[in-house]
């Protein structure tokens, strides 16, 4: 072995480091260069000398200034989890507000939406009742036999404004399947069978407005209740609005349980990775903690569940205490 | 009277080991314990290591009140971070850490004050940060055990902080390559090669000042 290596190789052979063979590949140098044996002597006498440093105690005083160090440290501890406490209720506070504003909009929008409802077929009731009401004065006023009565124009026309009404505002409602709809409401209008002008007397058809399918706003008669329901919210609109209310509400839970791991991971380094919101008002993060903020490197995946306002972690190291 | 002796034997090894594993569960346990906010706990904890770290921040500030600063500053900073504490390593080895750090830290602070007792030299390649006379006076005559302990750890001052801390813990407080590693957060192969250097490097400033 060469000085070089050997002088590269000298604390390990103190310290009893290296293995038998290059151990003894130094004790062969060693006893043959003095320049190198004179080396090993000083380090041994270095190592020996501060190996025998004497320890000196620590003054008495310092428990005492310790233990009021430490008494101080918990009582700020103790108040920033006040502090954290009194954000929590807060936070919570908070949700149930937004949970109880958007509940009192969705009960306000369905009131609104039945009110609506009921209001028109009691108006659309009112103006058939209207109809056979004439009907019946005219029958009583000229005797006439209940086939002539089926047969007047007056009949005939009060009627059919009434039943279009009725028919439109339904369409209004089933936008989707207009198919269905009027095949469902065929056979419910047939019940007001009526004989045409042009048509051979006593022969009836079931009566289906020719616009009802392609454009029920259309009929001129009907413009009044065509203007109200357009500024009506549709079936459609108001699903629509319930679904952005539900976003908004997981948005805000998203964002409260995400103050709740901030709280939780003070001490860390860590990204959110991903958020889900899960079913039944679960949040799920799959969180990545670099290192402690003392500089502990951990490089571990970690899942939060926040659940009922609480996060709860989990694939966490016991001993990260969390 | 053999199949005694060879029960006393193995008695004695399974004390030693019970010893042992009781030893390092009770540390366990008060770990355990310190985490959910036990004080008696903690205060054993930081006992058990209290007089080495306090002579690790002696040996690093030069200084009884910045080591006092420094060992209270880290004593704190464990009670704050203990939550963090995840085993891997020795619960001391972790406190020596942080006392460590802390004292780099408080030099690194009071280099700018530049004290004059903390001059140290760079490697032999690297351009001397700053040169004053040995205030020991060097005296030839200081032939003794604790004359020559007392010359090795003024001499020990002029190495740069990387090689006097490396020295400070192998030789002054024998910690293992395993140990140091963990302490200085290098690899083995770094502590190897440092300490070869910082020890090499003592003996030139000893022979310098000779």
């Amino acid at each position: 072995m060469k000085c070089d290596k050997t002088r590269e190789m000298l604390s390990l052979y103190i310290d009893k480091m290296l293995d038998d063979n290059l151990k003894k590949e130094i004790e062969e140098h060693i006893s043959t260069c003095n320049l190198c044996k004179k080396e090993y002597d000083d380090i041994m006498e270095i190592v020996t000398h501060l190996n025998e440093v004497e320890m000196v105690s620590v003054p008495k005083s310092f428990e005492h200034r310790l233990k009021n160090a430490l008494q101080h440290e918990r009582s700020k501890i103790s108040d920033s989890k006040i502090i954290a406490i009194s954000d929590k209720k807060k936070n919570k506070l908070r949700m149930l507000t937004s949970i109880a504003a958007i509940f009192a909009v969705g009960l306000i929008s369905v009131g609104l939406y039945q009110d609506i409802i009921g209001g028109v077929t009691d108006q659309l009731d009112g103006t058939a009742q209207l109809a056979q009401d004439q009907v019946m004065q005219e029958r009583v006023m000229n005797n006439e036999t209940e086939s002539d009565l089926y047969n007047s124009k007056l009949y005939k026309s009060n009627l059919d404004e009434a039943i279009d009404e009725k028919q439109k505002f339904e369409i209004k409602l089933d936008v989707a399947d207009d198919v269905q709809s009027s095949d469902a409401l065929k056979p419910r209008m047939s019940i007001y069978g009526y004989t045409d002008d042009n048509s051979e007397p006593g022969s009836t058809k079931a009566l289906v407005p020719e616009n009802y399918v392609d454009n029920p706003s259309v009929d001129g008669d009907s413009d009044g209740y065509s203007k109200d329901y357009s500024t009506m919210m549709t079936s459609e609109e108001f699903s629509r609005a319930l679904t952005i209310q539900a976003i908004e509400r997981n948005v805000a839970a998203v964002q409260f349980y995400k103050g709740l791991i901030e709280d939780n991971l003070r001490d860390f380094n860590y990204e959110i990775l991903e958020s889900d919101f899960v079913q039944a008002g679960e949040c799920r993060f799959r969180i990545y903690i670099f290192n402690s903020k003392e500089g502990y490197v951990f490089n571990e995946e970690i899942i939060a569940i926040g659940k009922d306002g609480e996060i709860e972690f989990i694939y966490t190291n016991e001993f990260m205490g969390l | 009277m053999d199949g005694i002796t060879v029960l006393i034997i193995s008695n004695n090894i399974v004390l030693e080991k019970d010893i042992e594993m009781s030893a390092d569960s009770k540390e366990k346990q008060l770990i355990k314990k310190a985490k959910m906010g036990d004080e008696n706990s903690f205060e054993s904890l930081i006992l058990g290591c209290q007089g080495r770290a306090y002579n690790i921040a002696l040996q690093y500030l030069k200084n009884e009140d910045d080591a006092l600063d420094a060992l209270q500053e880290s004593f704190i900073k464990i009670f704050r971070s203990l939550k963090t504490f995840n085993g891997d390593s020795k619960f001391d080895t972790w406190v020596y850490r942080i006392v460590v750090n802390t004292c780099n830290d408080m030099l690194r602070k009071n280099n700018s004050r530049k004290n004059t007792d903390s001059i140290y030299w760079n490697d032999g390649e690297k351009e001397a940060v700053l040169e004053i006379p040995d205030s020991s006076n060097a005296p030839e005559d200081l032939y003794d055990k604790k004359e020559k302990r007392d010359h090795i750890l003024s001499c020990l001052e002029k190495l740069n902080p990387e090689q006097k801390e490396i020295i400070i813990l192998r030789d002054i407080h024998g910690f293992t390559y395993e140990e140091i590693s963990e302490i200085l957060n290098c690899s083995i192969g770094t502590v190897k090669s440092r300490i070869n250097r910082s020890r090499l490097r003592l003996r030139e400033t000893l022979l310098e000042q000779s």
